[in-house]
């Protein structure tokens, strides 16, 4: 179940409420207690890719939405935000908010190179939505061909180590490292 | 002090008490009954003097900062009741003028909105005193809305005074309200989120469209209006029997309001702009969100979701820990001599008696009510009712032998018995594991030095489902969660540094973190945890997410 107000709520700037104190701190209020994790790395994209691939992964699609809008209200110029947000719906299988997200994508970024990637993807995922319409057939190339943009900041992970301390917190026996 | 505050409040209360019977009296006793028009105006005169007169007893029952005791408990009740003997008073108007063929459709639709406006904050106050709404009350809902299907002014909008403006609404919208509440609130809200919802609600109203047909092509909410029950879900593509007498709610239109309010929150402000929420803490909205989201997900994803509960016969029992320590060192200990000491099966057999021992102090006894793969109900009697909330973190035991289940409390609502309770738990897993986390000092930046001076802490081991430890959680106090973010855990030999990271669940007291995890060199183990599960320090090396 995908944030349907994606297109709207990507429009409004954080940066309008510079003037409003009162409104500022009621948004910063909802953002700590909601994503308390986002209030922490708020300054930099790739760790809040990096959280919103993790909400995504965890089955938390809504709030991998959420926080990637937050962040595009944020710093609305920070292309990986929203390149972001385009993967995750096209993981998701969302045609609704990858539209709505390729959309804004492309009016705020016309002349970026990613938009033939985007067009790629939403002809496999929206195939008659006028954006994406081909002339001529099919769409062309593998659907499962991931841009990797969600996966910006995603550390090296060290999967030996964290088997190991669930075969051990379950009450494995240790065997012993070797080098 | 608060004591002062409570006499010197009293007089006050004691006049809007007044001012509210006497609003039901005249109501009752209308000057010119035979006016039917007249008397339609004088209920909206009346409910909108209800509640004026009755805002100021409304939120200082619902900004009381007294913790849940029966002095708060009975003035939600009177709430409850007056609420309850107003609705009553507009409903006998309502039902005579259903009877006066003098009466235009167009006025007699205003008496069924009427009616349900004023069934609706009956059946909130209801659920805000922990009360169960009653079938007869939702089959009085369900007549009002069939008088004016059978008029044809079901969906004829109009403009009804409510919390201080006039807002444009039809019988239809002011039924989903009162059916949404009923679904929505009963025991999984506090008082205040309930107020909260229910303001959602009223601004949502032009968005809860009946339609007697089932959406082809999502889940839906139904209402059979010749039966007592509220709304129940009705599945995409499941055969359903005779839709006469039955009305929908499509879930999209009224998760676009949950969205649309969410917008507002980005925006910096309080969605809907009135009423007695604007000024709870943002917390209570937060929690509404939460709850909202996540009820309606599960409304709107197919059955599987929603696993199906077998009802327990007879009087099973369950042992159930309450609180991290409790938890940790009674019921999820892993081949722990204490475990047999709270219930100990050969004890159990001498007795005869097939219970727990009733010699923990820790463990509290409920009722099985019903099981299912995803969660318990369970029935508290008074003695251990209020012992347990929602947000609770909680481990119940089904046997002495049986390994503990963690679970959250979700659900709490009053039996009509009175005295007891009925609780909802969710199951977090039933693999839960005992891990003792060692804070490191400030200094030890490779996690291999002493331990800190403050003592270890306690933690949960929460098992994802991946089996690469990709998913795996530890659910810690919040106390632990704030003091530390990394730690030292040993296993036997094996010392691994462990970093908390994002808050994955949480609830009164607890969090549950996902986790990095570093393998820290053999050598620098400098001696076994105390205790048989896991321990953990705190520098910032290179951090592996768990």
């Amino acid at each position: 179940m995908s944030f349907s107000r994606a297109e709207s709520a990507l429009q409004f700037r954080a940066s309008t409420l510079d003037g409003d104190l009162a409104r500022k701190r009621l948004r910063d209020r909802y953002i700590a207690i909601q994503f308390p994790d986002y209030q922490a790395v708020r300054a930099d994209p790739v760790a809040v890719v990096r959280l919103a691939r993790e909400l995504h992964d965890d089955g938390e699609r809504r709030l991998s939405t959420e926080v990637l809008i937050l962040a595009v209200q944020d710093r609305p110029q920070e292309k990986s935000l929203v390149l972001a947000l385009v993967e995750l719906a096209y993981l998701a299988d969302d045609a609704g908010l990858f539209c709505a997200v390729a959309g804004y994508f492309r009016d705020t970024f016309p002349k970026a190179a990613e938009n033939a990637t985007i067009g790629a993807l939403g002809r496999h995922i929206a195939p008659r939505h006028p954006a994406f319409v081909v002339r001529g057939g099919p769409a062309q190339g593998s659907p499962y061909t991931i841009p990797g943009w969600s996966q910006d900041g995603e550390r090296g992970e060290d999967i030996r180590a964290q088997a190991e301390f669930r075969h051990l917190a379950m009450g494995g026996r240790h065997a012993g490292r070797s080098a | 002090m608060k004591l002062m505050l409570s006499e010197a409040t009293g007089v006050e209360h004691g006049v809007h008490r007044t001012n509210l019977e006497a609003i039901i009296t005249g109501l009752r006793h209308p000057a010119r009954p035979q006016d039917g028009i007249a008397t339609a105006a004088a209920i909206e005169a009346a409910l909108v003097a209800f509640e004026e007169k009755s805002i100021a007893v409304r939120s200082a029952a619902l900004n009381s900062s007294i913790l849940r005791v029966d002095t708060e408990r009975s003035e939600f009740v009177w709430l409850a009741d007056i609420h309850a003997r107003f609705a009553a008073a507009v409903r006998a108007l309502a039902d005579r003028a259903s009877n006066d063929d003098s009466l235009p459709a167009a006025i007699k639709v205003r008496y069924c909105a009427y009616a349900l406006l004023a069934g609706g904050h009956e059946c909130k106050w209801r659920l805000i005193a922990g009360l169960r709404s009653a079938p007869s009350q939702t089959h009085l809902h369900h007549l009002q809305l069939g008088r004016a299907q059978a008029d044809e002014t079901a969906d004829v909008v109009m403009s009804i005074p409510i919390e201080g403006s006039h807002r444009e609404t039809s019988v239809e919208a002011v039924y989903m309200r009162a059916l949404l509440l009923e679904r929505l609130a009963s025991g999984n809200l506090n008082a205040q989120q309930i107020e909260i919802l229910d303001e959602w609600l009223l601004a949502w109203m032009h968005s809860l469209i009946v339609s007697r047909k089932r959406p082809e092509d999502e889940n839906a909410l139904v209402a059979d209006l010749t039966g007592t029950r509220g709304f129940t879900l009705s599945l995409r593509g499941e055969p359903e029997g005779d839709p006469r007498g039955k009305v929908y709610l499509p879930l999209k239109p009224v998760m676009r309001q949950l969205d649309h309010a969410i917008e507002r929150f980005h925006q910096g402000l309080i969605f809907p702009g009135f009423g007695l929420g604007m000024h709870f803490r943002i917390e209570e909205h937060a929690g509404v969100i939460d709850y909202l989201s996540r009820e309606f997900a599960l409304l709107m994803a197919r059955r599987e979701f929603k696993q199906p509960r077998k009802v327990v016969e007879g009087a099973r029992e369950a042992a159930v820990f309450v609180g991290m320590n409790d938890i940790v060192s009674r019921a999820v200990q892993v081949s722990d001599a204490s475990l047999l000491r709270i219930a100990d099966p050969l004890a159990q057999a001498h007795t005869g008696t097939g219970t727990f021992s009733a010699l923990d102090p820790a463990m509290r006894i409920l009722t099985v009510s019903d099981i299912s793969e995803t969660g318990f109900g369970l029935i508290a009697g008074p003695s251990h009712r209020d012992a347990l909330s929602v947000g609770d973190l909680a481990a119940v035991r089904l046997s002495a032998q049986s390994p503990a289940v963690l679970c959250v409390v979700t659900r709490k609502v009053a039996l009509p018995e009175g005295h007891a309770a009925l609780f909802g738990l969710r199951i977090v897993t039933r693999q839960a594991r005992p891990v003792t986390l060692e804070y490191l000092r400030e200094d030890d930046t490779n996690g291999s030095g002493g331990q800190a001076a403050r003592p270890p802490a306690t933690a949960i081991f929460v098992p994802g489902e991946d089996t690469s430890g990709r998913g795996d959680s530890l659910i810690v106090s919040e106390t632990v969660y704030r003091g530390g973010t990394a730690f030292r855990v040993r296993f036997g030999g094996a010392t691994f540094r462990v970093a908390l990271g994002r808050v994955k669940k949480q609830g009164r007291g607890w969090k549950m973190a996902a986790f990095d995890v570093t393998a820290l060199p053999e050598a620098a183990a400098p001696h076994a945890s105390p205790q048989a599960g896991v321990s953990v320090s705190a520098p910032a090396a290179s951090r592996h997410r768990s």
